[in-house]
């Protein structure tokens, strides 16, 4: 019966009018593989490969998806400290289809966005062949493509994806950009101080509420990333989080179990010293070495590709006045550069270490805040640091309820 | 109800004043209207389930508004797509000129309307008459051409709106309340605060200060019951620093974004401690790797800092401090990475050259720094 239906490949309608068609199962894979959803590219060739899954190893279970770039029905996430290129990273993408951006601080800057625009356009940069086969489209073209949005606060946000308004997303989105999430969360979820005291049924309720819209938002991105099979990239902002013996560390601003599960994707965009070079190196190329950044690959497809807390996927890139450019001396040969130690925390470490005995606390970690869900300690001063190589451990606040000071 | 009227400024409360007290009481925001089933609202609440569908109903209408969907049009593509065009392709970039053609071009046009910009900079680097030379090129007609204009347009102080705020809940007050509407009443087109730090400073480092005092004996009596205190309350003080920030510039991009104007702060700075020997050192010429000449079809393997992702080394690039790898004395401005996240973009200006002639002419060197914008990040 099944091979049967897979050869004619017919759909049965279905007894009741109310319920989908059945769709065998080969039939569905098979159409799965002819139709894999065209990824948005980053601009940056090496990125796109990796991010579509083709340059994990043999063996693994990642189903590469057609073009390079961030894969369509899937939510993925940048973060990084102020200033790295986020916003810039998110402008540089390019899918040759409608885009939604909203703005979630401030206002983009068109003039930047349009000057990226028409410099790629008579450049000719981008080339991506897979995809795109006709002429580069006018300005006028591309800002018909694009709708914007400015979600000054969360609420905002909430009920264009809650609620969505007919029009919303508009149809042939291939890509929805939201700038930043975690500055719309920060805001309207602000610590407070004084409920440990006086804590009351409603205020308890309350406190619970920022998880739970949290989960509820990504559940609802994944699922419209899913159902109008557009690909989602969200911002994030970084918060500092004491690491014992060693410098406090950068880690997104927004996270949790239900959001980390939630996003397929995930990059940290962070900047190094330019390495010294031997001296063939043009000076224009010199001058974008100048603004590098490197993006490190956390999570390819909803697969971790960082080990022992470390990941070791780097694309090296620059922002210039067409967008991203790939930064690689020699990028013929696409392997992946195997770093030494760019220690990441690990991804959930207060679930792990929580209960471990075997640290001391700290007591200057002591802020003060008692929400239990409160896993991030922050610290925007510098802090005299020890050694970097100590063994980075860290601290919660539930540790210290056993260490009582 | 608890944060709808900082949600929606203009939303009409007064058909609804029945049920916002209850909602206030139970902690419901707008956020769990929109996301939580209004029967399950109103049962927390205790509040009629029709009138919490008729309060989210309106909520949403609200919402839209503000996102620029023309709600009730006929075919519904027509909201979005509109505000869009309207303002997209003709959204001018407007600036206010810094009066100096290499700042301007280095800015993409000097200070942006719609942003909040941040200056630092070591006292006595200029920060002050930087913003002072903002006040006057703002009132400048287009051309920019001072010696044209006649006497009674050139600009003046005098149409300087000066404001003081003596203390941290004065400011807040006065940026909240008092300066949207002098915005409105007057056609104003720069804010400047100066210094944005000052007041937190002296409030919050008062009160860790204080907690320090009482160990040391200061407090007399009351010393030995707050030894155990301070760093508590040291770090209290920080978290409730940490909100009003996220509070000041959500609020600061709103009013920018909003009335389209530019919002401009000084920032001060305090000394970066930093490890004796660097924990992440530049990368020194005999120890690197040769790299092989880009014809070869070899890998380069990018050379990174040990844990880059930390804080000391990351923060050498949006301080404004540190990103040239042999330079000392490093600043870092106040308020740290949550208030560096609040900013659009950060001008730092520095102080170079000999400074032992005199303090009269120091070279002033200025790099800035777009955390976002239009001009990426040049020097």
């Amino acid at each position: 019966m099944s091979s049967q239906m897979g050869n004619n490949s017919q759909v049965v309608p279905s007894s009741s009018s109310h319920r989908l068609p059945t769709v065998s199962a080969s039939d569905a894979l098979r159409q799965l593989r002819d139709e894999a959803p065209l990824a948005v590219s980053t601009g940056l060739p090496r990125l796109d490969e990796i991010l579509s899954g083709q340059m994990v190893g043999p063996g693994s279970s990642i189903v590469p998806s057609k073009g390079g770039g961030l894969v369509r029905g899937q939510i993925t996430e940048i973060h990084g400290p102020p200033g790295v290129g986020k916003t810039s990273f998110c402008s540089a993408l390019y899918s040759g289809k409608s885009v939604v951006w909203i703005d979630a601080s401030s206002p983009m800057a068109f003039s930047r966005f349009n000057q990226m625009l028409t410099t790629k356009g008579n450049s000719g940069v981008i080339t991506t062949p897979k995809t795109q086969n006709a002429v580069f489209p006018t300005l006028e073209e591309m800002h018909s493509r694009f709708k914007y949005y400015s979600a000054p606060t969360l609420a905002h946000l909430l009920s264009l994806l809650f609620h969505p308004p007919a029009s919303f997303p508009p149809t042939n989105t291939s890509l929805i950009v939201i700038d930043s999430v975690s500055t719309l969360i920060e805001n309207a979820y602000q610590r407070s101080q004084d409920h440990a005291s006086k804590k009351t049924d409603a205020a308890k309720w309350a406190a619970g509420r920022k998880y739970a819209v949290m989960g509820e938002l990504m559940s609802k991105l994944g699922r419209l990333a899913a159902v109008s099979n557009t690909a989602i990239l969200v911002t994030n902002q970084t918060i500092t989080k004491i690491r014992y013996g060693a410098s406090a560390q950068l880690l997104p601003a927004i996270s949790g179990a239900e959001w980390d599960n939630g996003i397929s994707s995930q990059l940290v965009l962070f900047r190094d010293w330019v390495p010294r070079r031997s001296t063939q190196v043009i000076a224009d190329d010199a001058e974008k070495w100048k603004g590098l950044r490197y993006a490190g690959v956390l999570k390819i497809k909803g697969v971790a590709a960082e080990e022992d807390g470390q990941f070791k996927i780097v694309v090296p890139f620059s922002i210039e006045e067409e967008g991203l450019v790939e930064l690689s001396s020699s990028s013929t040969n696409l392997a992946v550069p195997i770093l030494s130690s760019p220690t990441r925390p690990p991804k959930r470490p207060f679930d792990e270490i929580a209960d471990s005995e075997g640290e001391e606390p700290l007591s200057e970690d002591d802020y003060g805040w008692n929400e239990p869900n409160d896993e991030l300690l922050i610290k925007t001063t510098d802090q005299l640091t020890q050694p970097a190589n100590v063994q980075p451990a860290t601290l919660s606040l539930a540790q210290r309820e056993h260490f009582p000071a | 109800m608890t944060d709808l009227l900082q949600v929606l400024v203009d939303f009409p409360t007064a058909q609804f004043s029945h049920l916002l007290p209850s909602l206030d009481k139970a902690l419901i925001t707008t956020s769990d209207l929109l996301t939580l089933d209004p029967v399950d609202v109103a049962k927390r609440a205790q509040l009629p389930p029709k009138e919490v569908f008729r309060l989210v109903d309106a909520i949403l209408v609200a919402l839209r508004n503000d996102l620029g969907f023309a709600e009730g049009g006929a075919d519904g593509n027509d909201g979005g797509v509109k505000d869009v065009e309207s303002n997209f392709g003709t959204k001018e970039w407007r600036c206010i000129s810094t009066l100096d053609e290499t700042i301007d071009r280095t800015l993409g046009g000097g200070i942006p309307t719609g942003y909040v910009t941040e200056i630092t900079g070591e006292s006595g680097a200029g920060k002050t008459q930087f913003l002072l030379t903002l006040l006057l090129s703002t009132q400048l007609p287009p051309p920019n051409v001072l010696a044209s204009l006649p006497p009674h347009q050139r600009p003046s102080l005098d149409k300087v709106l000066s404001i003081q705020t003596p203390d941290l809940e004065a400011q807040d007050h006065i940026i909240r309340y008092q300066v949207p509407v002098a915005i409105q009443r007057h056609g104003i087109g720069l804010v400047v605060i100066d210094s944005i730090a000052s007041n937190y400073r002296a409030e919050f480092e008062r009160v860790a200060q204080q907690g320090g005092n009482g160990v040391s004996g200061v407090g007399g009596g009351n010393s030995q019951s707050n030894a155990a205190i301070p760093e508590r309350k040291q770090g209290q003080a920080m978290g409730e620093r940490r909100t009003q920030l996220v509070q000041l510039g959500a609020f600061l991009r709103n009013l920018a974004r909003t009335e389209n104007i530019a919002i401009v702060v000084s920032n001060q700075v305090a000394d970066r401690f930093s490890p004796l020997l660097p924990i992440n050192p530049p990368p020194h010429p005999q120890h690197q790797p040769h790299l092989p000449p880009p014809s070869t079809p070899t890998t380069t393997i990018p050379i990174i800092t040990p844990d880059p992702l930390t804080l000391d080394h990351q923060q050498r690039w949006f301080t404004g401090w540190g990103d040239i790898p042999d330079s000392t004395n490093h600043k870092t401005p106040s308020l740290g990475l949550v208030w560096t996240n609040q900013i659009a973009a950060r001008i730092a200006l520095i102080k170079e050259g000999n400074t032992g002639g005199g303090s009269g002419g120091d070279e002033l060197r200025r790099r800035r720094r777009w955390l976002r914008g239009s001009a990426g990040e040049r020097r």
